[in-house]
């Protein structure tokens, strides 16, 4: 007997409208406060004014029309919302992936450019590229290492690559007093050049005398194509566009048949200044 | 308002206890009671029957009202392009429906479908999207999410067929069932 | 009466193998191949020779866009055995390379052919195939394969076989058949068949079974069939979608799609315990899972970030990485078995192509020109890519060589044909 009451009593519950009445109610009520937030907000998208859910037709009771109606528009902004979060994710996706472009473009340089002066600094080891260790000598035959002298460049190419470019410059000034003529000079008035650049405030006519300087004293070395585009760059900085130009074009017509890559520099630099 | 659903309660359970105690006493041997509790009973079900059936008269006139509703306002939906979002003047058809759906237990199934562009997995899930999206909406407004089944058909059923915007726009669609 | 209709029925088959056939037109290959002269191979069986095998091995090097086989009516004789090779012969009409060959036997035949360089006057291969006479044309694709490999490096992928869906309207409803045929379209043979949609057959590693996704119970359901022994089972039926079956390189497990918690994320069943591991967690869509050649990373299209894109999830972290930032859309990709090369559907001007991805250099190249391209499926060896596209309103197949170089069209007779899938090397 008393399974069957129970179950009884069950179904009348579960027939009855109570419990959705006592839902409806509750959220009639909630639905007096949020129905002005609901409504208010701007929506989500421009391009997509949020739906006016239509007033639904006949039959359902003005309260659980009313509710609805606002979980429809929930489940509508929360759709809105899903497609937002989704968008964003994908910016941040391909921000993120750009980000990682640009620091692999920028390692790249400064390891070719490393590349680049490491290749002069090791010019006196016998395994040392051909064509450095060539022109180096044809360039200055008398040019022998002093004692010392790799050390002293050594130290002050430490302190450039520790970021620590004022006292790079230094360096490199009291180097060049001690070995005027020695092996790594040219190397030296090149980072010269380089440093005066990336130091604040930039010194540009200093680094362009450094240049010159390396261009002047030492047209056969490796780094003269480097030296021209980095001239282009510095008469540009001056806002000397025509002598900029005349350099960066320089590097193009004289060692765009060699593979430095200060000419794809210049090209770029050129495509995108001029 | 609040007094409502608890006087309601208190009717259904009072309703249940007359029948149970109606239930226990042909247990016992009081055939007397037991034939003036039938006899009270009886004229208490005739009145009822007669408001019953007036109800019912309206009722019916209701119900088809709202099935009126709900077979003029057609049963497909249509989408935007790689979209799930339901449009204004889908939200108006399905509201048709849900009246409908309100009135009776029938169950419900939604096929989402989408056109050809794109590969058809992708699709499957796209026109599956869809369908939930529908079904959500009608959960919201009330009806029982066992009701509703959400089937996909991806690209594989174009309502029309061909390669342009007019038959696309025609095939991005959920049918309700 | 009871023979009429028996041949009625036997004629209404005949027309039903026929329609789903395919049939190849040459679209664009090299712009030097290779001169190849496959002279045909004698018979000495009895009766007439059930195949003209250097009619296969012509057909066979000819799509692969590398060769240009010579035609028959150019040969100054029809050499089968080496004694009767005149190089001089095939010199003045520029062949470079000769393919000569013998059939013999009845129940179980042997192929023998010899490979010959014109031009160094030497015999560069001599050897033999055999099995039984149905698979004749096997052997002959299989011929091409030692042929293709010894001229190009390269293993031939001749002797596979493709899964394809056809629809055909009977009735005044679609029939969709699933349908199995040699590499070539030939030898096509109707696998299973429904009123309700087939799509997305994927192929075990063991070339033996494979698993489809069919709506033949009015919902998606996935199933596994034998292609040997013919056993059919189902393997899911939950609610919503179940999709996109894709074997693992181990044949243990198959990754596929299932929406039953939710939205589609991708799940993995191991075959023998039909344990099944949820791969991913995520309200978007991820669908079309494809193994990594290792088996220990999948591929998949997902919609997380507002438009697909492919996605690399690794099994054992769970850790996922975006793949494709090129284009607003792409899907569908699957790993040649190099690992290195990435094919899939890539969208560009509104139009849907086929795409590969160098995964080394990061580059995107798009192979196709037409449309309305999907499910692109990579041979064995990675040299060309089989997809479905649409021509004149049909739906027909197409092959593109990873290059871009070599295209060809499988057109059927009749219906539309889609949903490619390139077998595994079947030996």
């Amino acid at each position: 007997m008393l399974p069957r009451l129970t179950l009884l009593v069950g179904l009348a519950l579960a027939a009855s409208p109570v419990l959705s009445q006592d839902y409806i109610d509750l959220e009639a009520e909630r639905k007096a406060a949020a129905s002005a937030e609901v409504s208010q907000p701007a929506p989500v998208t421009p391009s997509e004014p949020a739906a006016p859910v239509a007033a639904a037709p006949v039959s359902a009771s003005p309260a659980e029309q009313q509710s609805g109606q606002n979980l429809g528009e929930l489940m509508y902004q929360l759709q809105l919302l899903q497609q937002e979060v989704m968008n964003l994710r994908g910016q941040v996706e391909e921000q993120g992936h750009q980000l990682r472009q640009l620091k692999q473009q920028s390692l790249e340089r400064y390891l070719d450019l490393d590349k680049r002066l490491g290749a002069g600094a090791v010019a006196t080891s016998p395994d040392a590229s051909k064509v450095v260790a060539a022109t180096a000598v044809a360039a200055k035959p008398s040019v022998t290492e002093i004692p010392g002298e790799t050390e002293a460049y050594k130290a002050a190419y430490g302190l450039v690559r520790s970021q620590r470019f004022d006292d790079a410059i230094a360096a490199f000034d009291t180097f060049l007093q001690s070995y005027p003529d020695g092996r790594y000079a040219a190397n030296a008035h090149y980072w010269l050049g380089e440093l005066y650049l990336v130091i604040t405030p930039q010194d540009l006519e200093a680094s362009r005398q450094a240049f010159t300087l390396l261009l002047r004293e030492y047209p056969d070395n490796s780094k003269v194509p480097d030296a021209l585009y980095k001239l282009g760059k510095v008469y540009f900085l001056k806002g000397n566009s025509a002598k900029s130009r005349e350099y960066l074009e320089r590097v193009i017509a004289e060692f765009g048949d060699s593979d430095s890559s200060a000419v794809k520099l210049a090209k770029d630099f050129l495509a995108e200044n001029f | 308002m609040k007094q409502l659903p608890v006087a309601s309660k208190a009717l259904s359970i009072i309703f249940a206890l007359v029948w149970m105690v109606g239930c226990a006493s042909t247990d016992t041997s009081e055939a007397d009671a037991a034939a003036a509790a039938a006899a009270e009973q009886a004229a208490a079900e005739a009145a009822a029957e007669q408001a019953e059936a007036e109800a019912a008269n309206k009722a019916s006139m209701m119900q088809q009202a709202i099935e009126d509703a709900a077979s003029a306002a057609g049963n497909v939906l249509y989408f935007e392009f790689d979209s799930a979002t339901l449009r204004p003047a889908a939200q108006d058809i399905l509201d048709a429906h849900i009246a409908l759906a309100k009135t009776n237990g029938d169950s419900i199934r939604l096929e989402g479908h989408t056109d050809e562009r794109g590969t058809r997995e992708y699709n499957m899930a796209l026109g599956e999207r869809r369908a939930k999206a529908v079904a959500s909406y009608m959960a919201a407004s009330g009806v029982a999410g066992y009701r509703i089944e959400s089937v996909s058909y991806g690209e594989e059923r174009p309502a029309s067929s061909g390669s342009s915007e007019g038959s696309w726009s025609q095939n991005r669609r959920v049918e309700i069932k | 009466m009871k023979q009429l209709l028996f041949t009625m029925l036997a004629f209404l088959l005949l027309v039903a193998q026929a329609r789903a056939e395919l049939v190849i037109e040459i679209t664009s290959g090299r712009d030097n191949p290779t001169a190849i002269a496959v002279v045909p191979f004698a018979w000495s069986g009895f009766g007439a020779a059930p195949e003209d095998v250097a009619d296969v091995i012509q057909g066979d090097l000819m799509r692969s866009g590398q060769f240009a086989p010579v035609s028959n009516n150019d040969m100054l004789n029809l050499p089968t055995r080496e004694d009767e090779v005149f190089y001089r012969d095939w010199r003045t009409t520029n062949t470079e390379y000769l393919l000569i060959g013998r059939v013999s036997g009845e129940a179980t035949v042997t192929v023998e052919y010899e490979l010959f360089d014109v031009f160094r006057q030497t015999r560069i291969i001599a050897a033999s195939e055999s099995g039984p006479v149905a698979e004749l044309r096997m052997l002959a694709h299989r011929v091409s394969d030692k042929v293709y490999q010894q001229l190009t490096g390269i293993r031939g992928a001749f002797a596979t076989r493709i899964l394809y869906v056809a629809v055909n309207r009977e009735g005044g409803e679609d029939v969709y058949r699933l349908m199995v045929a040699d590499a070539d379209g030939v030898r096509d043979k109707e696998v299973t068949r429904s009123t309700q949609p087939i799509l997305s057959p994927s192929w075990a590693p063991d070339g033996k079974r494979i698993a489809y996704v069919s709506f033949e119970t009015t919902r998606p359901a996935i199933y596994m069939h034998n292609l040997v022994t013919g056993e059919k089972q189902q393997l899911t039926n939950f609610k919503g979608l179940n999709g996109a079956p894709a074997w693992s390189p181990d044949g243990n497990s198959m990754a596929m799609v299932l929406s039953k918690d939710g939205s589609p994320d991708l799940y993995l069943l191991d075959l023998a315990s039909r344990q099944f591991r949820r791969l991913t967690r995520h309200f978007a869509i991820e669908t079309e899972p494809s193994w990594m050649p290792d088996g220990l990373s999948l591929v998949f299209t997902s919609d997380r970030g507002g438009k697909p894109q492919i996605y690399r999830l690794d099994i054992a972290t769970g850790d996922t990485e975006r793949m494709t930032y090129e284009g607003s859309w792409n899907a569908r990709a699957s790993i040649a078995a190099d690992g290195r090369t990435m094919v899939m559907v890539h969208r560009a001007d509104g139009n849907f192509h086929i795409a590969v991805q160098d995964l080394e250099r990061d580059q995107l190249s798009i192979l196709t020109s037409t449309a309305l391209d999907e499910s692109p499926s990579v041979a064995p060896n990675g040299s060309m890519v089989l997809y479905a596209t649409k021509r004149n309103g049909r739906g027909i197949l197409a092959a593109v060589s990873v290059d871009g170089g070599v295209r060809f069209r499988l057109p059927s007779r009749e219906g539309d044909v889609r949903e490619p899938a390139w077998s595994p090397y079947l030996d």
